[in-house]
């Protein structure tokens, strides 16, 4: 284990999404989405290096939104990260709440999904409630959370699931409103990580720095060295 | 004189700030001067004004200089510990450049006690460097070489009871130049974020100074052991003047240069405040004694540009000039006062002179006022935080961009000249370094410092698209240009912006940059060792730690020299 800075992971993830050199994305706000993840214990590190085999030239174009009804939108990423495409996305998204109370966000054929934490909390500061939901296909789970209107951080909820054909689609929606969601009852799912967990991991990895397998922090500083030009001496 | 006139338009009236054309102008960024908001002078005053205790709580230095040194700092709210490191290396290691591996010292500014355990943390960790690994006990890791001739000097005529020839001091400046220093985070040191909430360093860089403040202590003591060690009983102190005039040496190169294009609402935030304390400062009228203070001050600058020995052929023309425009400034300077106008009105008429010039006088006018100025350090930090703009069309952002970044969009791109250069990291340590576009290899790894270039592309996909459309489906449609989006909506709407400059272009000079930063910090005497690096001095004529006080320290002077101004 290896205990790094924020600013540190910010730095290198940063260089490391530079070094893909892909046409859209913006690596600060890439690097924020991860160490927001990892800062709470969530694995951002680990989905970032899932996510690198995802982000290549062909996958990250622009993408198409449609308006299936006047308050669900659709996407379908065709394989991609949501990593360079969501920040657009929410923006369009924060635009359309400007006029209405309630939209649905239906994001197909998307990996990486924890990824998108980050951004959301984000829009919740910013007085949007939130709640994300989506199947994950490694450990057959439903993964719920909840980020009420000025929330800092989510409620999360995981439950097992039996019926892997709802897995195979590989779906993120997100439902936004303005105003608060119900939280759900304690029998609706197996484990709950409560946003004072969140904050609480969050505060350490201040104060003592994030522990990181070092394994995963070499593999992140071997991605962030694709930048590096040999010298020509200027 | 040097024309920099500019239009009239550009200097609002009296009550308002100057307008960003003229003061985000890279040239002018270029020739700041160290002012009462400088991040040394804030540091300076807060620990005067809380009666900041240092002592020296260990002195493992051999006699032949090398050990460490472990110095107590008591504030009112917490203890910190300044360990230092000394070690020997050869002549042929000793490199100013962020690809070097050895360094004469090396040393850490710790929160709390350090016991045995974290010592040797330490000591295995610190003289490392980039290559060791710290905890978050850390806040500030740094290292520096000593100015082999001067150090020599001093040692050598101390030891015989003699104070060291001024002018050799006087062409250095300092016994030891950090060479970095390092705070947020850096190699597993404690992020800012967390010193947010510390009163004692909580505003930004201020961990850092105090660092640098420090080792000049530890730069004193050094030399004053070792005389000791070499002269016994013969030996002497350097007079407490000299004592004063030599500050800390800093070489800073290139790798600042991505800093000051990457933090953006940092650097406005850090202009625009200082830019609050001179339009405060230029409402008020020339009064008698005030005039007094500032010919007084004036008169300093002069002396003081006259001392810097530099070996750039530029910047002694530029210091030369400024002397002499700063006679003429303290003419006009007693007329306005005779003829009760306010400094607004000087500030104007000033503007015929070069940047040195106005630099300068705006360094002396703000330290006339602490009344006015001080309160501002408060606000020197930023929040860094870019935002997209929501429900708006392409038109309202075409209108913002032709309102605030006309020097971007007015660059024609397809001449060579204008994108002459692109910004890599090389694997020498990843240091930032310059590669000439279609010449040398690299370009297909540039990095994103090209803001002129980028805003000019953003601007003219812009005025293809549908007026009425919104930026959100344009981003949609184009996310490549987002980022840029997100910063020029959000810099838009500060006081002072993004630097007006093209970064690409032949003719552009990286070391404005560094000197603006550097000139925030609080250094001086500046002394450019090429378009790509400068040499100054932090602390130089700032109060020793047991005389420590808030004021008397712009435009460092030599001992004898000081005299004269006063």
């Amino acid at each position: 284990m290896i205990w790094v800075s924020h600013n540190e992971l910010i730095t290198v993830t940063s260089k490391a999404f530079d070094g893909l050199r892909l046409p859209c994305g913006e690596a600060e706000q890439i690097a924020h989405m991860v160490a927001d993840l990892e800062m709470v214990g969530l694995h951002g590190i680990e989905h970032f290096l899932n996510a690198v085999e995802y982000l290549t030239k062909a996958n990250t174009q622009a993408c198409q939104l449609t308006m299936q009804t006047e308050s669900i939108l659709e996407v379908d990423l065709h394989g991609d990260s949501i990593l360079c495409q969501l920040p657009t996305i929410l923006t369009y998204v924060a635009e359309k709440l400007l006029t209405q109370n309630h939209l649905t966000l239906k994001i197909s054929q998307c990996h990486n999904r924890w990824l998108a934490f980050g951004e959301l909390c984000q829009l919740a500061k910013q007085g949007i409630s939130i709640k994300a939901y989506w199947y994950n296909i490694n450990s057959p789970t439903y993964i719920k959370y909840i980020l009420n209107s000025g929330n800092k951080l989510p409620e999360l909820y995981i439950s097992p699931i039996d019926e892997l054909a709802l897995v195979s689609s590989r779906s993120l929606t997100i439902e936004f409103n303005n105003s608060v969601f119900k939280l759900p009852e304690s029998g609706e799912y197996l484990q709950h990580i409560s946003s004072a967990v969140l904050e609480q991991q969050q505060v350490s990895s201040w104060q003592r720095g994030i522990p990181v397998q070092e394994a995963s922090w070499q593999q992140l500083q071997q991605i962030s060295k694709a930048i590096l030009v040999q010298d020509s001496s200027q | 004189m040097v024309n920099n006139k500019i239009n009239a338009n550009d200097h609002q009236n009296h009550n308002q700030m100057r307008s960003r054309d003229l003061v985000m102008n890279p040239l002018r960024l270029g020739a700041m001067h160290q002012t009462r908001l400088s991040f040394v002078r804030s540091l300076v005053r807060r620990m005067a004004k809380q009666a900041w205790q240092l002592q020296l709580n260990q002195w493992q230095i051999s006699t032949q200089g090398f050990g460490f040194a472990i110095y107590k700092l008591t504030t009112p709210n917490q203890e910190y510990h300044l360990v230092v490191f000394s070690d020997q290396i050869d002549d042929a290691d000793r490199n100013d450049r962020v690809i070097a591996e050895k360094w004469d010292i090396t040393f850490a500014l710790v929160i709390g006690e350090v016991n045995q355990r974290l010592f040797e943390q330490l000591k295995n960790n610190v003289p490392l460097q980039e290559a060791g690994r710290n905890s978050t006990n850390v806040i500030v890791l740094a290292r520096a070489n000593k100015s082999v001739r001067v150090f020599e000097h001093i040692v050598e005529t101390l030891s015989q009871g003699k104070q060291p020839d001024g002018q050799i001091l006087a062409q250095v400046g300092y016994i030891l130049r950090t060479t970095a220093v390092y705070g947020n985070g850096k190699f597993g040191i404690a992020d800012f974020e967390i010193l947010q909430t510390n009163p004692d360093f909580n505003l930004s860089f201020s961990a850092q100074m105090c660092a640098v403040y420090i080792l000049r202590q530890f730069s004193l003591d050094w030399v004053h052991d070792l005389a000791k060690q070499r002269g016994g009983d013969t030996a002497i102190e350097l007079c407490p003047q000299l004592q004063r005039y030599l500050g800390v040496g800093n070489a800073t190169g290139l790798g600042m240069t991505p800093y000051l294009i990457k933090h953006p609402k940092v650097i406005d935030n850090w202009l625009s405040q200082r830019e609050n304390a001179i339009s405060l400062v230029s409402q008020q009228l020339i009064s008698a004694d005030k005039n007094q203070q500032l010919q007084q001050l004036l008169r300093r600058a002069q002396i003081h540009l006259q001392q810097v020995i530099t070996i750039d052929e530029q910047q002694q023309k530029l210091n030369q000039i400024a002397v002499k425009e700063l006679a003429q400034i303290q003419l006009l300077a007693s007329k306005a006062c005779q003829q009760q106008q306010r400094y607004s009105q000087l500030l104007q008429q000033n503007e015929a002179f070069s940047f040195e010039a106005q630099e300068a006088f705006i360094a002396c006018l703000l330290e006339c006022y602490p009344d006015y100025v001080d309160n501002f350090e408060q606000a020197m930090n930023a929040d860094e935080a870019l935002f997209m703009p929501k429900g708006i069309n392409i038109s309202t952002m075409l209108d913002m961009l032709k309102r605030q970044y006309r020097w971007a969009i007015e660059i024609d791109f397809n001449q060579t000249n204008n994108q002459y250069w692109f910004w890599y990291r090389s694997q020498d340590k990843e240091e930032p370094r310059l590669g000439i576009r279609g010449t040398d290899v690299g370009e297909d790894k540039e990095l994103a410092l090209d803001i002129g270039r980028q805003v000019n592309r953003f601007y003219h996909e812009l005025i293809q698209q549908p007026q009425q459309q919104t930026l959100a489906e344009f981003l949609l449609q184009y996310p490549k240009y987002a980022a840029i989006a997100r910063r020029t909506w959000t810099l838009g709407h500060c006081d002072m912006g993004d630097i007006q400059m093209n970064i690409l272009a032949k003719e552009a000079l990286p070391i404005n940059l560094l000197r603006c930063k550097l000139a925030i910090f609080g250094a001086t005497k500046f002394d450019p060792r090429s378009d790509r690096w400068v040499r100054v001095t932090l602390f130089q004529g700032a109060p020793l730690f047991n005389d420590i006080h808030a004021d008397e320290w712009l435009f460092p002077l030599l001992p004898q020299a000081q005299e004269q101004a006063i």
